[in-house]
């Protein structure tokens, strides 16, 4: 019997290569779709958990307000809450990363990034040494751990452990340990760890123990299975923010724990580790995945009944001569899983093929190896439900065939079926419309990102950071800088108002209401600032050579706003920001100074002639001679460091680049999604054409032009179409603006934006409809009538 | 006896209006019967057979077929009725093109579930009684329609049922073909087997043993 249908199958398949193919390629389109969407999504939900703890660390952070919640906590707090909160057996702090020189046996590298950890990382987090002992590998200041890749890049062949490094061109740490190359999929990610005892001979925050400053990374092992519902955490968190409130009763501060594997994809704090990911893109990309799958099956099920008028012959037969209804649904349904298993064949080529684009596209490390269990699972179960998905209406459908009916004469389809199947077709169209206006909308996002005026003129700003013997010659640099032409457009600042990350609360002004708690970011700039960055003021002056020692002051219009005052106003106010009172002497127009998710905060400038970084603005064209004049006047100054230089715009695009990965991301699988639709529109005109094959010829041979007969044939697609778009149209605009709503700054949905979409839909539509329907009313009728 | 028909009536209705397609129908078919049924476009011929067959049903009356009462039969039960001693045979053939003729006429051997070994003595046997060993191997579209038919006719008696029921059997083949079939009918029934025929031709009706006329759904 098995035999039998798989030849019929097989036949038929072969007769009817150019439905097969449809079917094939769209089937294989969809399922290698979804399983690189499923790829993504996997690894975007596996961040962390390869830690043996993973379920019993949390990060603590910090909420200073509705609009501010930070990644960070104070590095006293971070180490003696362990000792207080009995739940929490112990405490790790990381510092930022940071980059370095190192240098190795007079060979010099920049590395990055590199992280000081107390002493216990190793033991908390699993990162497992290839070479040395985990327990004392951090014990020693000087000790140093490196990932494998950065021991093969250093030494070589070489044996690392208990070699020596030279960093920053200060200190020696000898090798304590060779790590193994740390996973993609971790939220935390470096090349060499130091131990935080290093840094405690210098940093103050180590040294006194502080509670009030905010820059470390905490994280808190519990006790095993002390932590087992949101509201243990509940109890904890109000626990830890008692202690604060205690300590600390002049801050209105409140903490939060962060679970390990949270971390990568809900975490929307400021001041966090770079490269996280987000989890409203992983839901989208996980429905995206499963909507294509369907999209795929639909088209099946559309080009199935789109044969059925040429199978019903074979059912009404079966029937007569034995078949019972289940052996006919088991029959349609081993023909849609021997389909969807060749699909899934294919599919795995396609997605071998195309991973390592994809990976490109994804900025990812995915991997798809079939040696992998789980991965069989997975792709059988896809490849069964596709299968059964697709199949059970055909199978359904063909197998409710009367006999009598289909072997005296034509086939009469239900009004029930053409009901089910027009769900079908406007379901392919909501997906379409939908991914078109999401297109649509993403892409005039990530272009009013790239072109928003943020207040400040972006373009051939290239910046240099202090680095060693630099910073104590700022005097010399500044000299330097200011003598040739090229270079002497410059700035020298502590910060780029690219992502400010400093705030603080320590700001008094008159009137100011004590209760009140405002987070004030500041910027340290000199006196060129607001030139080189063509910023402009709304009023008063920058600054000028007292500046400095009148602690005078400029704020933005917002600060200016929440202070109670106006930019005509607030000038010549007295401002004690840290303890040092002075002048507001003017008010710099609103600029944007973190990413564009974030609305424009208060902002205060001071004014110091030394920074860390310096800010060199290049004349149009020359930016090429001008960065070998650094390169010149840096290699004089600071010889022993090579000249290490960005552009502003360059770290502006940077910030969004994890917008762009997924915009584009989202495109591509649109325009496919669309594409399998297409071709399930195609097959479905056909099947269409096909019924009113007859029809077609009566009107002919009654005098009916071949225009009117396309259009007949077309109109009832496009009520679909309307339809369709009736339905997209709510659902877009809320999926939108969700998206949207991540951005404190972003555009409005046009109401083109929706037409744009459905005319596309209806365009596409028509057109492949239009093939089938033009050739059939350009056919004979003699043909037509005669094969009655 | 082999089958039964009390006061079969079947109608549709259509705009408040109740048309009749058979009125009263009275039949007993006594085993080893080769019956022909006549009568004009429309009079229900089809119906009959279909009504016979158990491929359609009827709304009122009584059907009796080897003592089992088929008017109280669910339609899971009337179906494995039919399919155990009933055969069809089409005016259009209806051979499943995808197949080759060995194939077609093992299918129904198929869903009765007989092993592979019989199932292949079986067709064989069947394939040498018709004189079509040849053609085995070949698809419907090969053959010519007198072939065709003859695989069709193959086909219905290959498990062995106790009737027969042509709906026009000869109603697309040329003359000689239609006669050569009609011969092949005559010898089966010699055989033993009933056959019920719908017929337009009275020299086909001729071969049979007794011929009933309907008109308008009645038996005259």
């Amino acid at each position: 019997m098995l035999k039998n249908h798989i030849k019929i199958a097989w036949r038929n398949f072969i007769q009817h290569k150019w439905y097969s193919l449809l079917n094939l390629g769209g089937l294989a389109i969809g399922m290698a779709c979804s399983i690189l969407i499923l790829l993504w999504v996997q690894n975007e939900s596996s961040y962390d958990t390869f830690h043996t703890n993973s379920d019993d660390i949390y990060r603590l952070t910090a909420i200073a307000n509705e609009d501010f919640k930070a990644a960070v906590s104070p590095a006293g707090m971070i180490e003696q809450i362990p000792h207080q909160v009995s739940e929490i057996t112990s405490s790790l702090r990381l510092s930022a990363p940071f980059e370095a020189l190192v240098e190795i046996d007079n060979q010099k590298f920049k590395e990055e990034p590199i992280f000081y950890a107390d002493s216990n990382f190793l033991d908390m987090f699993t990162f497992p040494l290839i070479e040395g002992n985990a327990t004392t590998a951090l014990a020693k200041p000087d000790g140093i751990l490196i990932t494998e890749k950065t021991a093969k890049k250093f030494f070589g062949s070489e044996k690392a452990l208990g070699k020596t490094i030279k960093i920053d061109n200060r200190d020696i740490f000898t090798v304590t340990g060779v790590m193994a190359d740390v996973p993609p999929n971790s939220h935390l990610q470096f090349n060499m760890i130091i131990p935080m005892a290093y840094l405690a001979k210098t940093d103050n925050d180590l040294i006194n123990k502080v509670w009030d400053s905010f820059n470390f990374y905490g994280y808190f092992q519990f006790e095993k299975g002390a932590i087992s519902s949101q509201d243990d955490v509940t109890i904890v968190t109000e626990k830890i923010n008692q202690i604060y409130a205690k300590r600390q009763p002049e801050f209105v501060i409140t903490f939060n724990l962060q679970a390990l594997k949270d971390i990568h994809l809900k975490s929307n704090l400021q001041i966090d580790l770079p490269g996280h990911g987000n989890v409203l893109y992983v839901n989208i990309f996980f429905i995206a995945a499963f909507i294509i799958l369907i999209v795929a099956c639909i088209n099946y099920m559309n080009l199935a009944t789109a044969r059925s008028a040429r199978r019903a012959k074979e059912v009404g037969l079966r029937k007569v001569i034995g078949a019972g209804r289940r052996q006919l649904i088991f029959q349609f349904l081993g023909e849609s899983l021997m389909i969807s298993f060749i699909s899934l064949i294919l599919a795995v080529g396609i997605v071998y093929l195309f991973l390592p684009a994809f990976n490109n596209l994804a900025q990812k490390e995915l991997l798809f190896s079939l040696g992998n269990n789980n991965l069989w699972i997975s792709l059988l179960a896809i490849a069964l439900i596709t299968g059964l998905i697709s199949g059970s209406y055909p199978a359904l459908f063909l197998s409710g065939f009367k006999p009598i009916k289909v072997l005296k004469g034509r086939l009469k389809l239900s009004k029930y079926n053409l009901v089910f199947r027009n769900g079908l077709v406007i379901t392919q169209f909501v997906v379409s419309v939908l991914l078109l206006i999401g297109t649509m909308v993403i892409y005039n996002q990530l272009n009013f990102i790239k072109n928003k005026n943020l207040g400040y003129d972006k373009s051939n700003l290239i910046y240099v950071p202090m680095e060693g013997e630099m910073w104590g010659k700022q005097e010399a640099l500044r000299s330097a800088l200011s003598q040739n032409p090229l270079t002497s457009d410059f700035s020298i600042v502590t910060d780029l108002p690219t992502n400010l990350i400093t705030g603080d609360f320590d700001i008094h002004w008159d009137g100011k209401d004590p209760d009140s708690q405002v987070l004030f970011p500041n910027l340290v700039t000199d006196q060129n600032f607001l030139d080189v960055f063509q910023m402009k003021l709304a009023n008063g002056r920058g600054f000028s050579k007292t500046s400095s020692k009148n602690n005078d002051y400029l704020i933005n219009e917002t600060a200016a706003g929440i202070m109670g005052y106006n930019a005509e106003t607030a000038l010549g106010k007295s401002l004690t920001f840290r303890g040092d009172k002075g002048t507001i002497i003017g008010v710099v127009k609103d600029f944007n100074y973190k990413p564009l998710q974030y609305a424009i905060e208060p902002l205060l400038m001071q004014n110091r002639e030394f920074g860390s970084i310096a800010v060199i603005k290049a004349a149009p064209k020359t930016t090429e001679s001008t960065i070998a004049a650094l390169e010149n006047i840096y290699g004089r100054l600071n010889p022993a460091y090579p000249l290490s230089y960005n552009f502003v715009d360059g770290d502006l695009d940077a910030q969004y680049l994890g917008e762009q990965r997924m915009g584009t991301i989202f495109n591509v699988f649109a325009l496919l999604a669309i594409f399998i639709s297409c071709m399930g529109l195609y097959g479905l005109s056909a099947f269409m054409t096909e019924q009113r094959f007859k029809e077609i010829g009566i009107r002919k041979v009654l005098g009916a032009s071949a225009v009117r007969l396309v259009n007949m044939l077309s109109k009832d697609f496009l009520k679909l179409v309307f339809i369709a778009f009736i339905i997209a149209i709510p659902i877009a605009w809320f999926g939108m603006n969700k998206w949207l709503q991540e951005f404190a700054f972003h555009v409005e949905i046009q109401w083109w934006v929706y037409l744009a979409a459905g005319f596309t839909v209806l365009f596409i539509a028509l057109s492949t409809v239009s093939f089938q329907s033009i050739r059939a009313s350009l056919a004979s009728p003699v043909k037509s009538l005669r094969a009655e | 006896m082999l089958l039964q028909l009390n006061n079969i009536f079947k109608w549709v209705n259509s705009g408040g209006q109740r048309i009749f397609l058979l009125k009263d129908i009275n039949l007993n078919v006594e085993e080893g019967e080769f019956i022909s049924i006549m009568g004009p476009s429309g009079s229900g011929k089809s119906t009959l057979l279909n009504v016979i067959g158990m491929l359609d049903g009827f709304d009122e009356g009584e059907y009796h077929f080897l003592h089992e009462s088929v008017h109280s039969l669910k339609e899971k039960h009337r179906a494995n009725l039919y399919k155990e001693y009933i055969g069809f045979v089409f005016q259009s053939y209806h051979l499943l093109d995808e197949l080759t003729v060995k194939e077609n006429l093992e299918m129904p051997l198929l869903y009765k579930k007989f092993k592979g070994s019989e199932r292949k003595a079986m067709v064989a046997d069947m394939l040498d009684r018709f004189n079509i060993v040849g053609k085995k191997d070949l698809f419907p579209a090969q053959l010519s329609g007198g072939q065709q038919q003859l695989v069709g006719i193959a086909r219905a008696l290959i498990s062995s049922p106790k009737l027969i029921l042509a709906d026009e059997p000869t109603g697309n083949l040329n003359s000689k073909q239609g006669e050569e079939i009609m011969e092949l009918f005559k010898q089966l029934n010699d055989e033993g087997v009933t056959i019920i025929q719908v017929t337009h031709s009275e020299k086909n009706a001729e071969y049979g043993s007794r011929i009933i006329n309907l008109l308008d759904g009645r038996m005259v």
